[in-house]
């Protein structure tokens, strides 16, 4: 089970003590390591939660995929977090690590979600648009991709979602060719 | 069948003709947006003219 109020109280006794240390961008570069690890090994994810596997071993296994890619704060946390049983929740902790560091530096996740995959320079000129009228101090773009949209693109920030795409208008319109107004409704 | 029944039932053959040629045509302009938007060339073009006409706020 995930707990996220738990991962977030994790991850904040982690930015602080990394703001203590000066060591803030390289905790956080650690954390989007680990991000990527278990967004694309559910496997790493399935030793993190299983109960069998024991104490030690999940140790080893950590120490094993993360060696000399993350730094000494990280590996020390990662084993209080095994030996208080709390590795469970070592995904929750990560994602909840980066969004307390954008809110700390100010950084806006703004998601752009396209028909076709785009190039950087499309993607600049979004995210300078974005920027420039929301005055966010700085903006992390993530880009996906998605056929049904046929054209356009879904801009999604700040709990926010701007829909600018063809799929959108054409249900719109669609929309208008649905009702009969001179058929009675009540039968 | 009275006067104004007539003509209800008049209007709701046309808006039913109206809403059928709608979808068609909802479907073919799909279609050919599809094709149109199918290279990457057009569809930046578009994207770009799209996010210069929007206003975020």
């Amino acid at each position: 089970m995930s707990n996220v109020r738990l991962a977030s109280r994790y991850a904040k006794s982690l930015i602080d003590l990394a703001a203590e240390q000066n060591q803030l961008e390289t905790v956080y570069a650690d954390m989007k390591f680990i991000q990527a690890i278990c967004k694309s090994n559910q496997d790493f994810v399935n030793v993190l939660r299983s109960p069998i596997i024991k104490a030690d071993q999940k140790n080893s296994i950590i120490n094993a995929i993360t060696k000399d890619k993350v730094s000494l704060l990280t590996n020390s946390f990662t084993v209080l977090l095994v030996k208080k049983g709390r590795e469970t929740d070592l995904p929750e902790m990560a994602n909840a690590f980066i969004e307390q560091f954008n809110q700390l530096k100010g950084i806006h996740q703004v998601s752009l979600t396209t028909a076709i995959e785009i190039s950087e320079e499309v993607k600049k000129s979004i995210e300078q648009k974005v920027k420039a009228e929301t005055q966010f101090g700085s903006v992390e773009l993530t880009t996906k991709t998605d056929e049904s949209l046929i054209g356009g693109f879904v801009l999604e920030f700040n709990n926010n979602l701007l829909d600018a795409s063809v799929a959108r208008d054409l249900r719109d319109i669609k929309k208008q060719f649905l009702n009969n107004e001179f058929i009675s409704k009540i039968k | 069948m009275l006067k104004w029944q007539f003509i209800n039932k008049k209007n709701a053959a046309i808006t039913d003709v109206k809403n059928q040629v709608g979808a068609l045509v909802i479907d073919v302009a799909e279609k050919v947006l599809r094709k149109e938007l199918s290279n990457k060339a057009e569809q930046e073009a578009y994207i770009k003219q799209l996010a210069d006409g929007v206003k975020l706020n």
